[in-house]
């Protein structure tokens, strides 16, 4: 299960622009994708940049690009007091939920997924990053603020996705991948859970992603009770498998950008193979990429990536 | 005298604030030279890099390491005998290619070579190709850092090479690249210098070429 939506330029003729802006059209490149490729579920769009967007926050739009926030709506923990929690629907969140009921009605092979930023990313979106990573030392109260506003909303948001029929959520939380083990705890996993707590039953997952040095965040990412764990290229799933319980599902990590983006079929092929030999071992282990796989990328390399699988699962 | 300097690499490296403005206090009213409390900062500055790279820290304690480094200094600086441009080691010129906007990684850089006493030209994000080559004829810079996070800035980051080039400054500079979708060979393939892992490397690439 590739994190792909981007790519789907190739196959659509619709620009990155319309795929980020219109629910409408990134249900028609998630539906093209489907098509094409037998993957184990669907996602809306990997966009980090929606959630803070609906707090007010400036976003950069690119025809090459996922989008990207470029203005904060918080300088420091100051302004943390004065933040508006918005409504789910806010910016473009409705565009999002619209193309996630888009992709239910029309895909019921496989599970459908929605997708939503982690309350610590979403944190370090809406203030300085810089000034996030002070306070989680100089002033903890305020941080706990902020990410009590994130949550509240991340919550509602899923919320949102499971009453349209999805069958579950990516939360996507790379910054919690820059802490260490007890900030990333306190920061990220707790709230994280409180997601995973208020959404998460026989019939909704969660699925916690983050791509960064997360080798020994993984205890905490458990601890999220999240039923499955998404991990980037920055790790060895060699060190990752052994830590994963067995009740979880855990997903990873072919390189998006050396692998995927930029190296040839014959590497990918290479790459999944040595990947799923590695994990033979674990049942639960998914075969995905370790983040979103950028725009650009040549079609050859995703097709690539899943004849590999099926070779291996000697599929013809 | 010098248990107090040791204490103060190790106050730094411990990450302790308060402690690190005690003893730059008390080291000042004994009669330490500012230069030399500005030394031993500077090596507890490495140990914080020392521990980023064995993974005993983290990104959060990078940072406030620089906080800590850069509040000492704002009593120090105005003290120091000799001007602040004589001390510098080097002038780097950093920034984000055109057509990116992320700013973590290259102001983490900044505050790292900094710290370690490079004097910076911070010429901000989405950076065209003739502010770097502007910046380095201006300030005679040995070294430029070029951050990215997009391929598609690689595009960009090959024009500013490129521009070095016209500009015949090429051969006076020494490029770095680094953000989390370069690679060794991205950056062999471009045509820059150096590539950089991380915040810590490129300020080994920095003492490399500016020794």
């Amino acid at each position: 299960m590739p994190i792909m939506t981007c790519p789907a330029s190739a196959l659509t003729g619709i620009g990155i622009i319309d795929m980020v802006t219109n629910g409408q059209a990134q249900f028609a490149c998630i539906e093209a994708f489907a098509k094409r490729y037998s993957s184990l579920a669907v996602h809306t769009g990997m966009d980090l940049s929606v959630e803070a967007e609906a707090f007010g926050c400036g976003v950069k739009f690119s025809a090459h690009e996922v989008p990207t926030v470029n203005q904060r709506v918080m300088a420091g923990a100051e302004d943390i007091d004065s933040l508006t929690v918005p409504a789910v629907g806010s910016g473009r969140t409705a565009e999002y939920l619209r193309a996630g009921r888009l992709v239910r009605q029309a895909i019921s092979d496989r599970p459908v997924l929605g997708g939503c930023i982690g309350p610590f990313s979403l944190a370090g979106r809406l203030m300085d990053t810089n000034a996030l990573m002070l306070a989680l030392i100089k002033h903890v109260p305020a941080v706990h603020a902020l990410l009590e506003k994130c949550t509240t909303f991340l919550i509602d948001y899923a919320k949102s996705f499971k009453a349209d029929g999805l069958d579950g959520i990516i939360v996507a939380e790379p910054m919690a991948g820059l802490l260490a083990p007890e900030r990333c705890e306190i920061f990220s996993s707790r709230y994280v859970a409180r997601l995973v707590d208020a959404v998460q039953d026989q019939g909704f997952s969660v699925i916690l992603h983050n791509c960064g040095r997360t080798t020994r965040l993984v205890g905490s990412m458990a601890g999220t009770g999240a039923r499955g764990l998404h991990f980037g290229n920055a790790v060895n799933m060699c060190d990752i498998a052994p830590q994963i319980p067995a009740d979880r599902l855990f997903l990873g990590n072919i390189d998006p950008v050396g692998i995927l983006r930029q190296a040839s079929p014959e590497d990918v092929a290479r790459s999944v193979t040595q990947l799923l030999e590695d994990m033979q071992a674990y049942p639960n282990f998914v075969l995905s990429t370790g983040c979103d796989i950028p725009p650009g990328t040549p079609l050859e390399n995703i097709d690539a990536f899943f004849q590999a699988l099926n070779r291996f699962n000697g599929i013809p | 005298m010098s248990n107090d300097m040791n204490g103060l690499v190790k106050a730094l490296a411990d990450l302790d604030e308060g402690g690190v403005e005690t003893l730059v206090r008390e080291s000042l009213s004994q009669g330490m030279a500012p230069e030399a409390i500005i030394t031993e900062l500077s090596a507890g500055m490495a140990e914080v890099g020392e521990r980023f790279r064995q993974e005993e820290y983290f990104l959060t304690e990078l940072i406030y390491s620089g906080d800590i480094f850069k509040n000492a200094m704002t009593v120090l600086k105005p003290l120091c005998k000799t001007a602040a441009d004589a001390k510098t080691r080097g002038v780097v010129v950093m920034g984000t290619v055109q057509g990116d906007i992320h700013d973590l990684g290259k102001n983490i850089v900044v505050t790292l070579l900094e710290c370690a006493g490079f004097t910076v030209v911070d010429i901000g994000v989405d950076a065209p190709a003739q502010r770097f080559v502007e910046a380095v004829a201006q300030s005679q810079a040995v070294l430029v850092g070029m951050s990215m996070l997009l391929t598609t800035a690689f595009d960009a980051a090959r024009e500013t090479i490129a521009a070095f080039t016209q500009a015949n400054l090429r051969d006076k500079v020494k490029i770095m690249i680094g953000g989390s979708v370069t690679t060794d060979a991205v950056c062999q393939d471009m045509g820059a210098d150096f590539w950089g892992r991380d915040a810590t490397a490129a300020v080994d690439i920095a003492r490399e070429v500016c020794q």
